[in-house]
């Protein structure tokens, strides 16, 4: 079975199964969401989101994230248009971005638990760190497989201009982008309302 | 052809016997035979879905049998049959039948939710009933009672039952009063009841109720009853409930020397006395239940014996009275035949006799 | 790359397979053995209740076998078999030479077998899981529940779910992707439209429950709240989650049913679907709608007088689209020719039972009335009705349908009806009087019952009509494997079918189809054969092929290693200890796989 056969819509077969994939894991999301806003006021012992949130630094991180989807445009771009050193170059870029955005989390982590907020805390502190903690999982997945995308690039050269495997790989690093933005949006900015 | 038929008769009619007469038996349990306003209010909405679900069930039966019989292959028919696609006018004819008897069984359900969520009477009697793991305790805040596995109400009057958890989830019902809810820990739910008017006035009726959500090991051994009483007896029960067993006889002494110093008195509490255990029932009333161990077994002295024995005897959760459960005596504890006898003697000469 | 040619036997080419024939016949069996564990359960409650106040088996195994045999006969037994039949049958129905991820498919298997294991693993050391098929917290916190059964429970069904989640995506990609020329979306046989529509719904549903039992993980070993009330923690949200999942599970079991019988009785009357487009819609109008009625099964937990009125609304008007295929099988069997084969009547008893169980399921609908039966054996003999005398049936009717497709084989007729009427009066008579149960208010999951409440009778009647099942399904499995060896030749077409799969040969290449088919309308291959006023047409000549140039996957190992180390990474997870070493290899073994696998050349 070649892996550019052609199929009923038009569309490949990896591409539409990213697709289905992404309808499952919004609903994955969506539940950690209502479990969340279920949550967040309720068992507060420990600190709450407002007294340790710190919003310019998750912003930042934000910001990255963003910027990292952004790369992995112009990477998919590059391969299209075959300039390998460009294609690789933003790929780095894309994996340095979730690297840091990962970097970001970390420190945030860490910083929360020195403040007394850990996973057995309170309710609030459980929800958040399984939501952000699971939306952090998937940015990990992603660095691990744009990296051993970059990998067979560097290895394979000229000869490895695969657009569907990039396009796939950015699908997905885009959804993670848009649910963070959804989360950033619901953990970080909603405490200001 | 006449054989078969007339065994098939003689077969059918008492199973025909059999299955209407079970629907018309009045059990204990009957969801059919209700007392209350609210269990005649669901047992009227059930009769009309009854006969809306039955006529549909015959609409779909006749068609489908007649078709069977009908459009069965011939022996030798080889033909094709006409290969009809499908018929609009028919499709959306039963699509809106349906929707028709829908809407007859939609309105009185409405009608029923609304008016079961409604606010209860200001006079209405307020009793706590708190599901343990596998027992019920009443509390009657009103007169700071608290008993257990039996809930004395008096006739027609509005009560307002509180369903609390001590442990996991629970499920209040007495199927002949209504519907059940559930008991949630961390959250109260209310169910609201007129009690039924008395048979007897002379006399206590018994209901019977049973949890119904799997609550652990012994979840079937988890009944209680409702009491009924007239409004004077009630009264009356609610002042003496309060009291201690009375203590007459040296066996009775013994028993209740016996209740202080075995470890009953840690778990269980005894109004007016040093016992006051909350995680076992309160047995102030004890002599005044029909059954013990939560409508496991009867409360006279054979049942008192063989709870005791198997609590005594059996580790947990291998007890075979009440698996898992916490009635249990510690290590090294033994009752004695004469122990049994005490205990029994002291717990069920009760203050407090309804009947 | 493995030329068509070389049709490969022996253990080691069913453990490397990437054929999705080969993998459905393996959930298949898979499924057979689960039944056979799922069934022994049921018989042990039904001789536990056979009499009150009984001691054949102790509350804790009563318990466990209330809470296994409802898990083993939903997730290891009617979803495996549903998965059997989309597997085996899908690239052949849309004229497909495999799936979409031929690897994937055997990953799905795999998985889901040694998820299976999981799920069971307490049998072997006495932690067998109790708190029911639904897991209620908070009783299965470890406060209450405090052993690994809950935990073998959680992170098997995890496993399992993972599987359907990777078979699903799977589906719905072949489905879409792969059908062959000419078969637009309403010219696919009823059973794929079904067959989507499910794999929509476990796409959308079991990410749900995997956070759910993800949380239950969490709160019994790391320290957190979520569904304990004491630390702030909300039992009703499991309830919730559980079914939010837990209602599109029940349409994932019987919409598979519905597109088996769909087929069966068309075959079987020489009619096409009565109301195709109709069928087609009301599938998806069920399975959407099976998102909106999650809290019909809370409405004795105080919801709150609107949301009772809304999901009772929603749930009568289910039964719409439902009652609406009804019908539409009546009128399909209406005017036919009807043949009584074995297939044909479970098919048709999967009619007459699931309009009984979907009459009693609108009576529920009904919330007052609901407060009266819920967790009463009136309700244990709404969802029987549904799921046993109906997705049950419907996959038997399916397993003598295509039974010669699969082996070239038929099943012995005489052996199928004694079986079809040993289950037949042995399931009404064990499920019929629950519903006097019910009403006599008996509450279900109670392993004894004492003898002042009058339940003797129907009790005993309900048991011995188990028996009568238990020795249908031995005439099934001797009729099982005395047809393998001796029943009657099969022809491709061996039961003057319409769809695709009956055009090739019985048992199929293993390429399916020499030469890919295309289809001008539904049932294709009837008007193929006949015209459309009735009359016999002389068939097309095949054309000429060369097996040689038809080049299906290769085997691989990887799915089943990948397997082996996603199940032992899930084991290892709840285990204090040594756990975290286990789950550190599973995950190794998860990695090197991966990585094998996507540098094999497919």
């Amino acid at each position: 079975m070649s892996a550019h056969m052609e199929t009923v819509t038009g569309v490949d077969n990896r591409k539409f199964a990213m697709w289905s994939l992404i309808a499952s894991e919004c609903f994955l999301f969506g539940t950690l969401i209502v479990n969340y806003f279920v949550k967040r006021n309720r068992g507060l012992e420990g600190p709450t989101g407002p007294e340790i949130f710190d919003i310019n630094l998750t912003t930042l991180s934000t910001f990255d994230l963003l910027m990292s989807s952004v790369a992995m445009v112009l990477a998919l771009h590059y391969c299209r248009t075959k300039e390998l050193r460009k294609m690789q170059a933003w790929l780095g870029v894309v994996v340095l971005g979730g690297a840091i955005f990962l970097g970001f989390q970390w420190y945030e982590f860490n910083h929360f638990v020195n403040l007394g907020l850990k996973l057995d805390t309170s309710v609030f502190g459980s929800a958040f760190y399984m939501l952000t903690g699971c939306h952090g999982l998937h940015v990990a997945v992603g660095v691990l497989w744009i990296t051993s995308i970059l990998i067979t690039s560097l290895r394979k050269g000229e000869a490895w201009f695969n657009d569907t495997v990039i396009e796939v790989a950015g699908l997905y690093w885009h959804f993670v982008d848009v649910v963070w933005i959804i989360l950033f949006t619901v953990v970080y900015l909603f405490v200001y309302i | 052809m006449e054989f078969p038929k007339r065994w098939l008769k003689i077969l059918l009619a008492p199973l025909m016997f059999l299955s209407l007469t079970s629907c018309f038996e009045k059990l204990p349990m009957s969801t059919v035979h209700s007392v209350t306003e609210w269990g005649n209010d669901i047992n009227e909405l059930y009769l009309i879905t009854t006969i809306v679900v039955t006529f549909v069930f015959f609409m779909v039966s006749i068609p489908f049998c007649y078709a069977m019989w009908k459009f069965r292959e011939k022996e030798g028919d080889e033909t094709i049959p006409k290969q009809v696609k499908g018929n609009h006018v028919l499709e959306i004819l039963w699509t809106v039948i349906p929707v028709i008897l829908l809407i007859i069984i939609f309105i009185p359900t409405f009608k029923l939710i609304m008016k079961q969520y409604a606010e209860p009477p200001e006079d209405a009697l307020v009793i706590e009933a708190i599901g343990h793991q596998w027992w019920w305790e009443f509390r009657y805040p009103e007169y700071g009672i608290v008993t257990a596995n039996e809930m004395y109400v008096p006739e027609q009057r509005p009560v307002t039952i509180k369903l609390k958890s001590a442990d996991v989830i629970h499920s209040f019902w007495i199927p002949r009063w209504g519907g059940k809810v559930d008991n949630i820990p961390g959250e109260v739910n209310t169910i609201n009841y007129v009690t039924p008017a008395l048979e007897d006035p002379a006399k206590a009726d018994y209901y019977q109720g049973h949890c119904v959500e799997l609550c652990g090991l012994s979840h079937a051994r988890m009944r209680y009853e409702a009491v009924v009483l007239s409004a004077e007896r009630f009264e009356t029960w609610t002042k003496v409930a309060k009291s201690p067993p009375k203590v007459t006889t040296a066996l009775q002494k013994k028993g209740q020397e016996l209740f202080m110093s075995k470890t009953c008195f840690t778990c269980h509490a005894i109004e007016g006395t040093a016992a006051k255990g909350l995680i076992g029932p309160d047995l102030t009333n004890f002599g005044d239940r029909r059954t013990l161990a939560a409508g496991t077994l009867p409360n006279d002295a054979e049942g008192m014996h063989t709870w005791l024995r198997d609590s005594v005897d059996a580790k947990p959760p291998y007890q075979n009275v009440k698996p898992g459960s916490l009635m249990v005596f510690g290590e090294g504890f033994e009752l004695t035949e004469e122990d049994i006898k005490a205990l029994t003697a002291y717990l069920h000469n009760s203050t407090a006799k309804t009947f | 790359m493995s030329s068509a040619n070389s049709q490969q036997t022996g253990l080691w080419s069913w453990i490397t397979t990437v054929d999705h024939k080969k993998i459905g016949i393996m959930y298949a069996l898979a499924a057979f053995f689960f039944l056979v564990v799922g069934g022994a359960e049921a018989i042990l409650m039904r001789t536990q209740l056979l009499v009150p106040n009984n001691d054949f088996i102790t509350a804790r195994t009563f318990n466990s076998m209330v809470t296994m045999h409802g898990t083993t006969m939903i997730f290891l037994v009617v979803m495996p078999l549903s998965a059997a039949f989309f597997n085996y049958l899908t690239p052949l129905m849309i004229g497909a030479r495999d799936v979409a991820f031929p690897r994937l498919n055997a990953l799905s298997f795999w998985i889901f077998l040694f998820g299976g294991i999981l799920l069971n693993f307490g049998f072997f050391i006495d932690q067998v899981p109790r708190g029911g098929w639904f897991g209620y917290a908070n009783l299965t916190s470890l406060q209450y529940t405090p052993d690994l059964s809950v935990d073998f429970w959680a992170m098997g069904l995890q496993v399992v779910g993972l599987a359907s989640l990777i078979a699903s995506v799977n589906f719905f990609v072949t489905i879409l992707n792969m059908r062959c020329k000419g078969m637009t979306l309403l010219k696919m046989p009823m059973f794929m439209w079904t067959n989507l529509v499910t794999q929509v719904l476990l796409m959308l549903s079991l990410p749900v429950i995997t956070i759910a039992l993800l949380m239950v993980t969490f709160d019994r070993h790391f320290g957190t709240g979520f569904f304990i009330p004491g630390e702030g923690g909300s039992v009703i949200l499991w309830q919730h989650l559980f079914w939010v999942f837990g209602h599109p599970e029940v349409y994932i079991l019987i919409l598979p049913a519905m597109g088996i019988v769909s087929e069966i009785l068309t075959t079987f009357s020489k009619k096409p679907l009565f109301g195709y487009s109709v069928m087609v819609y009301s599938s998806c109008a069920i399975g959407f709608l099976g998102f909106a009625v999650w809290a019909h099964h809370m409405f004795t937990t105080g919801l709150g007088p609107w949301a009772t009125t809304f999901f009772s609304a929603a749930t009568m008007l289910i039964a719409v689209p439902t009652g609406v295929k009804i019908f539409n099988w009546i009128s399909t069997v209406w005017g036919g020719r009807i043949r009584f084969t074995t297939a044909n009547l479970f098919a048709l008893s999967f009619v007459a039972m699931f309009t009984f169980g979907g009459l009693s399921g609108i009576m529920h609908s009904s919330a007052p009335i609901d407060s009266q039966h819920q967790d009463t054996y009136f309700v244990v003999a709404h969802f029987h009705y549904v799921l046993y005398g109906g997705a049950v049936m419907a996959l038997f009717g399916g397993i003598y349908y295509w039974f010669p497709k699969v082996t070239g084989r038929f099943m012995d007729e005489t052996m199928g009806k004694i079986q079809f009427w040993l289950y037949m009066i042995g399931f009404n008579v064990t499920f019929f009087p629950m519903h006097f149960l019910g009403v006599q208010g008996m509450p279900r999951r109670n392993y004894t019952y004492a003898v002042d409440q009058g339940w003797d009778l129907w009790n005993w009647v309900a048991s011995v009509g188990a028996y009568a099942t238990a020795v249908g399904g031995i005439v099934f499995a001797i009729n099982f494997f005395w047809s393998l060896k001796k029943g009657a030749k099969a022809e491709g077409d061996a039961w003057n079918g319409r769809t695709l799969e009956w055009t090739i040969p019985s048992p199929p290449h293993e390429y399916n189809f020499g030469i890919e088919p295309t289809v001008t309308r539904t049932d294709d291959f009837w008007y193929q054969k006949y015209s459309e006023d009735g009359k016999k047409l002389q068939p097309p000549k095949p054309e000429k092929y060369d097996p040689n140039d038809i080049h299906l996957p290769g085997p691989s190992y990887w799915p089943i290693i990948l397997a082996a180390g996603i199940t032992v990474a899930a084991s290892g997870f709840f285990v204090q200890g040594i756990g975290l070493y286990v789950s550190l290899l599973g995950i190794a073994v998860v990695v090197v796989s991966v990585y094998g696998w996507s540098f094999e050349e497919a």
